[in-house]
């Protein structure tokens, strides 16, 4: 009995167990040390984006402009590290290139935040569908990273410090993978252990309680949406260091790829449920998946049907589960 | 006619008066835009979003929606492209029998297994689009037979293109469903109160998988009026038909909480949508700047949609 309560509770940790040693087994050069650094990595920066859509999700609702914000600021941000270079037609060093990397680190930032805010105020000052209001805000960032960046591929980070966020290692680790990991640690005691975080579940659980109880519900729920935008610029600064490239097309379905990580890490879609932990694990068993069909050399186009198989699983034993609890 | 019923005019018909208003404007500033051929590209444009269009007036009316739409309009033209060795018209049966199919289960998830439509119709979008891209190998296939093209090019009358003719024949049909029948009346009810509906004897979840299969068997429709017209198939079509039927329908005023709307009136915001795309094209408006004031069109919508909500509860 005790034993059947822990695999409910910690259902998606034994899934990864028991996937990882099947393909430990099964899966040619899975089990190697570049290999697993490898999923890391891919999960990393995804993973910024899963943490900060968990706790937008968790109140009960949902952020699909995550991707386009992506794509938004990365190309905000190689724009104007390479801008000023293209003037001086000189290679810049750390010291010179200090104005315009404050500004390509923190205007990302602010559009994050600012199409956070929009999402945010819409939705809860008229309590619309946050489905559709950021399926909306999907297409018209995705516009204005296009319109931006001409429908061109921009490359060329040469700013070194902006670049080491994407190169550096720490015991042969990218360091960016340490920053997910502290990034997400940070998003969860935020959500365990401030009142903004009990607010948030109580929103996402019961929302006429929440108001009857007089939470700050407008100004929760508008912070975080601030929070996925801002986490979204965050893992956009970082591809782009590490890919040295941006386009308006870059990010293109991560929103998907970001809910079914929530989702399958067992936070409900309906609100009032989970945690950035368990969202950290559903996006590495994502990665996880998706690496062993590379490596089993499986196209990729079957990948998307692959993804809509396991989110509609995972959703299916949650709603089982939740049953057999009730 | 005194004031009050000229207000009444201006607020049931204002999708009318603005598209009268730009169609104004327009013929103004770019004759070229009352031009006979111009207004038949319109409407042939639209044909394809109105005939989709008229599923997810039933689904928004029972309080659904569907985003695998697009995904399902490319995945029949697919089919039907795969199928022609077998006859042209064994593949357009395949072709629109699969997309109902696809329908239907989006009808299942969501009414069997209660899994809400967001999650379904998302993942139902990413596994067709998936097999789109397997079926076509990642190229753009082309279809053998080009039978089609007298129906994709021809005119009734030598002037209205058969597929607007298809569209008109489809709305009234189903408009008359739905205002007429037990069954569009059923689908009101569910969309305004789903737990009355089901204590008064209604079959909801029968309802809720008929406007799912419907939405479906409709994509299969439009996905052939998209073969009889481009003859090709590739998993980069249909990626904006979402949000142009979605922001259609809302924009003609179906409330997403369901329980109100009519065809006819969805039909205004697809036309409306139409009529901007194509102002926005004759105005050389760039596709890029276009994507973005869609997407804040879509949003404005929803706001407005559901501030006029809030204030009808609190009235």
């Amino acid at each position: 009995m005790k034993l059947q309560n822990l695999l409910r509770r910690e259902a998606i940790l034994a899934v990864f167990i028991v996937l990882f040693v099947i393909c430990s087994f099964f899966v040619p050069s899975f089990f190697t040390a570049r290999n697993l650094i490898n999923i890391l990595k891919q999960s990393a920066i995804i993973g910024l984006v899963v943490a900060g859509l968990t706790i937008t999700v968790i109140a009960g609702n949902v952020d699909l402009s995550v991707g386009s914000v992506v794509s938004f600021a990365a190309v905000i941000a190689l724009t104007y590290t390479h801008a000023d270079l293209s003037q001086t037609n000189i290679s810049m060093t750390a010291q010179e290139g200090r104005p315009l990397l404050a500004l390509a680190f923190s205007l990302p930032f602010l559009m994050g935040a600012a199409v956070g805010l929009i999402n945010g105020l819409i939705i809860s000052r008229f309590q619309a569908n946050s489905v559709i209001i950021t399926l909306g805000a999907l297409s018209a960032v995705r516009g204005g990273a296009l319109l931006v960046a001409g429908g061109k591929v921009i490359y060329g980070v040469k700013n070194p410090v902006f670049a080491a966020l994407g190169q550096a290692q720490l015991f042969t680790i990218p360091v960016y993978v340490f920053i997910f990991v502290a990034a997400c640690i940070v998003l969860e005691l935020l959500l365990r252990r401030t009142s903004f975080g009990r607010y948030v579940y109580l929103i996402g659980a019961n929302l006429k309680a929440a108001i009857i109880a007089g939470v700050p519900v407008a100004r929760v729920q508008i912070l975080t949406f601030v929070i996925s935008g801002l986490m979204a610029a965050f893992a956009a600064l970082i591809l782009v260091a590490r890919l040295n490239t941006a386009s308006g097309l870059i990010g293109n379905g991560w929103e998907f790829d970001a809910v079914t990580a929530v989702v399958i890490g067992g936070t409900s879609l309906l609100g009032g449920r989970g945690s950035v932990i368990k969202s950290f694990q559903g996006a590495i068993l994502v990665t996880m998946i998706i690496n062993a069909m590379v490596l089993l050399n499986i196209p990729s186009s079957y990948q998307y049907v692959a993804k809509a198989l396991i989110i509609l699983t995972a959703v299916l034993i949650d709603i089982r589960t939740r049953r057999e609890a009730a | 006619m005194n004031g009050r019923r000229f207000r009444a005019i201006i607020r049931d018909q204002k999708i009318l008066l603005i598209i009268l208003a730009i169609a104004l404007v327009l013929a103004v500033v770019r004759p070229v835009f009352i031009s006979a051929e111009n207004l038949f590209n319109i409407l042939f444009q639209v044909s394809i979003t109105s005939i989709i269009g008229i599923g997810m007036t039933f689904l928004m009316i029972g309080a659904d929606f569907d985003l695998s739409v697009g995904s399902n309009m490319v995945f029949a033209t697919t089919v039907a492209i795969l199928l022609q060795g077998s006859g042209l018209g064994a593949g357009i049966a395949a072709a629109i029998l699969a997309s109902t199919v696809a329908g239907f289960l989006n009808g299942v998830f969501v009414a069997k297994l209660r899994i809400n439509s967001f999650i379904s119709t998302l993942s139902m979008m990413i596994f067709l689009r998936g097999l789109v891209l397997i079926l076509t190998n990642k190229q753009t296939i082309s279809g053998s037979s080009d039978a089609l093209f007298s129906f994709g090019y021809g005119n009734l009358f030598g002037v209205i293109p058969y597929p607007v003719v298809l569209a008109a024949a489809l709305l009234v049909l189903f408009a008359l469903v739905l205002a007429r029948t037990v069954l569009g009346r059923n689908l009101y009810a569910v969309g305004c109160n789903e737990k009355a509906a089901r204590m008064f004897g209604i079959d909801v979840a029968g309802l809720k998988i008929f406007a799912f299969s419907l939405t479906g068997f409709l994509c299969g429709a439009s996905g052939i009026v998209l073969l009889s017209r481009l003859n090709s198939a590739s998993g980069t079509y249909g990626i904006d038909t979402n949000l142009d039927v979605i922001s259609g329908v809302l924009l003609g005023g179906i409330s997403l909480s369901g329980g109100e709307g009519s065809i006819f009136k969805a039909f205004q915001g697809i036309l409306l949508l139409g009529v901007l795309s194509n102002a926005m094209i004759l105005l050389h408006v760039t596709p890029y700047l276009q994507q973005v004031i869609k997407g804040l069109m879509l949003m404005t919508v929803v706001s407005l949609d559901s501030y006029q909500a809030k204030a009808a509860a609190f009235r």
